[in-house]
């Protein structure tokens, strides 16, 4: 896991940048990511959005905490959920998060689209003998912001027959790349990946990498992926609109960004419920399942404090997405958020 | 990109060589340049080359992209026409399906993440999006034609039957290519399934209209019961088409077999012709002019006409598979409940809809059992008697 180094070597870089400059614009964070940064800057907008983050702290849960404080007790929350994390989504959401991720998966469409990239490159191969550079760069990249765990990209590896590639030699086309910022949820995810498809499928074909990383400073090229996807993990950014503009740097023209996230109930009936349900039920089963009551009532909180679907939008807009719109789903539990880079 | 170009030859090739000569002046070459991006456009296609040359076929592209092409790319009804557009062309290999929209948004010149544009309110990108697509394109055909040949003023000597035959053939003319590569019964099956039906109704009612308008000269004195005698008549002849296009012994998909002519659908065109008689007797007065609406036409022949559009649904999807079929069952009777107060408003008396289709007409479990004795399938029924 060379990458894994270079990446912790540079989010301490960027970390100490941004430490030293409260409002470190995209363009500065660039910096240190690539040269082509200032190419890709988001357009400015005529939209006015109130920043996400203001002033000196920020919050945690319920709780208010200091801007340098959020990232290392977020962190501390994932560190001790990581073995129990997806055994305790089954417990809290009653196995609707599958179904939500399921969802998301079809609505980006790499099954078919998979299907089809696959069949054009077997014929460029036949045809002539492209450099792998070529190959990757006419595949499908993408992209699973703090998908720790691999529950998302285990389905796009899944729908994009990843596995039956692997049986093949050379890079595959699909590119499936998983970015935390908690090694902890990376090293969980990875054991699960090699026992699960074979190590063939992150060692030879590379379809399927674990890197490590901060949403808001990804250690990425600019213009590298097409499609950006970050499942239940926007919320616990310190930074929602320095995520966002790191999510567009890193897209390529055209790309895609789709996010799934808790987000605001709008029946009421159901949101009386929901509310009874995630302050009395989810931190109780918290402290059953995993011995950790804190880490469950700070996912709960942080599910209020989080953007309506209206004000990501606004936001997704303001970072220079085209066409944003969202999905609601389970009468707005979860949202989808997507937006296109323009071309 | 090799393969890319070449794919696009060889589609151009073998459309070009099915194509009939009515059709080829639909031909039309259409340069797309996407907007110059510096790099990451490179995903599908070498930036050191010149931008694709599309050779688009097919006489709906001729209105929407000669109107839409001179505005900007970035309008997005503009992206998903353009990637529908390409998908079409490939639904005779892979049907109405998200694989063909996924080719046709590469074959855009899209990046793979594009398919996402492609999703309405109703679906995520899927086979409802392409069949609908391809209604309104076909619609907009039969709407340049029809002006055309009224700006041409030819019709004018001849009788109403004519002209609405002339109009539904032209409209019918549209799927048969898709008859012929065996894919437009399922077409009009997902058209049929209920979440689509609204939308399917409402297309064939705009068409109805204009035939309507063209058959008549006027559009006054258009009802519902007219163009439901319109949809009748053209549903009939549709259904007549696909079993006609079944029966063919085709050697299979492939783009030398797709019939763009009609031609070897003789027997298909002469029914339309009588089913044109037959609404033309029905929807003129002794003047030829339209008859008025709320007199003239006899009760009978609604609920008759409103009976066989709704038949029409069933007998698609039997063709097309019978689950579908078995999933719609259990759905038409509720669809039948809201039809009935429908019939009865166009027929003010009521006193036809006793002798009309009722909702329990169409419920299909209670169907008596197969006789276990009768030989259905030989070698099956052999080995379990």
């Amino acid at each position: 896991m060379a990458s894994c180094g270079v990446a912790s070597t540079f989010i301490r870089r960027a970390c100490a940048a941004y430490n030293s400059h409260a409002a470190v614009s995209s363009r500065q964070s660039g910096r240190y990511l690539s040269t082509a940064a200032n190419s890709t800057a988001p357009p400015h907008q005529s939209q006015t959005v109130e920043s996400y983050v203001s002033g000196s702290t920020t919050h945690f849960g319920f709780t208010s905490v200091s801007i340098n404080e959020k990232e290392s007790k977020v962190r501390q929350v994932f560190e001790n959920v990581a073995d129990n994390y997806d055994v305790m989504n089954d417990f809290m959401s009653a196995g609707l998060h599958r179904y939500w991720k399921d969802e998301l998966l079809k609505m980006t469409g790499v099954a078919p689209m998979s299907k089809v990239i696959r069949r054009r490159a077997s014929m460029n191969n036949y045809e002539s003998s492209t450099e792998l550079d070529n190959k990757r760069g006419s595949g499908f990249s993408i992209l699973d912001v703090a998908g720790g765990t691999g529950d998302v990209a285990f389905r796009f590896i899944d729908a994009a027959k990843c596995e039956e590639r692997a049986k093949s030699s050379g890079l595959d086309e699909i590119a499936v790349t998983v970015c935390d910022i908690n090694p902890e949820m990376l090293r969980v995810g990875e054991s699960r990946a090699r026992k699960r498809f074979g190590s063939a499928l992150l060692d030879d074909t590379r379809a399927l990498t674990f890197v490590e990383g901060n949403a808001q400073y990804l250690p990425f090229e600019d213009n590298s992926f097409d499609l950006y996807t970050i499942a239940f993990g926007l919320r616990n950014v310190t930074d929602v609109d320095m995520a966002l503009r790191d999510a567009y740097r890193v897209l390529k023209p055209g790309g895609r960004f789709m996010c799934l996230e808790f987000s605001h109930v709008t029946n009421v009936p159901l949101a009386k419920l929901y509310d009874l349900y995630s302050f009395n039920v989810i931190p109780q089963l918290g402290q059953m399942v995993a011995n950790d009551r804190d880490s469950y009532q700070y996912l709960v909180e942080s599910i209020r404090k989080f953007c309506t679907q209206e004000e990501l939008v606004k936001r997704m807009e303001v970072g220079g997405f085209e066409e944003v719109k969202f999905t609601n789903m389970s009468g707005g539990i979860v949202a989808v958020h997507e937006g296109w880079k323009p071309l | 990109m090799a393969s890319a170009m070449m794919s696009r030859r060889r589609l151009s090739r073998c459309l070009s060589t099915a194509i009939s000569s009515t059709q080829q002046r639909h031909l039309l070459s259409v340069e797309r340049h996407l907007p110059d991006s510096s790099n990451g456009a490179s995903i599908m296609r070498d930036p050191s080359q010149p931008p694709p040359s599309v050779r688009i076929v097919g006489n709906s592209f001729v209105t929407q992209l000669q109107t839409r092409h001179q505005s900007t790319l970035n309008d997005k009804s503009n992206h998903r026409d353009l990637i529908l557009s390409h998908a079409l062309t490939h639904v005779h290999s892979e049907g109405w399906t998200d694989d063909a929209i996924a080719t046709g948004t590469l074959e855009a010149g899209f990046p793979p993440s594009y398919i996402g544009r492609v999703s309405s309110s109703t679906s995520v990108f899927g086979s409802a999006d392409l069949v609908a697509f391809f209604m309104d394109q076909c619609n907009n055909d039969l709407k340049n034609e029809l002006n055309r040949l009224k700006s041409e003023n030819t019709t004018d000597r001849e009788d109403t039957a004519t002209r609405l035959h002339r109009a539904l053939q032209f409209r019918l003319m549209a799927v048969v290519p898709f008859v012929s590569s065996k894919r437009w019964h399922e077409g009009m099956a997902i058209g049929a399934l209920p979440q689509n039906a609204y939308r399917t109704a409402q297309q064939l009612d705009e068409m109805a209209q204009m035939v309507l308008e063209y058959a008549f000269n006027n559009n006054q004195g258009i009802g519902a019961a007219q163009r439901a005698a319109v949809v009748a008549a053209y549903a009939a002849a549709e259904l007549h088409l696909v079993s006609e296009g079944m029966n063919e012994t085709s050697r299979g998909v492939s783009g030398s077999s797709i019939s763009y002519s009609g031609d070897r659908y003789a027997s298909t065109w002469s029914f339309l012709k009588e089913r044109c008689n037959e609404a033309s007797r029905m929807l003129t007065d002794g003047s030829g002019g339209l008859s008025i609406p709320g007199i003239p036409l006899n009760p009978t022949h609604v609920v008759a006409a409103s009976a066989v559009a709704s038949s029409l649904v069933g007998a698609a999807l039997s063709l097309a598979a019978p689950t579908a079929a078995a999933v719609v069952g259990q759905a038409l009777p509720k669809v039948m409940e809201t039809m009935s107060p429908l019939q009865s408003y166009f027929v003010p008396n009521n006193s036809g809809v006793g002798d009309g289709t009722r909702p329990s007409d169409y419920q299909v479990d209670n169907l008596p059992p197969f006789d276990s004795n009768e030989v259905i399938f030989s070698e099956g029924s052999a080995k379990s008697t």
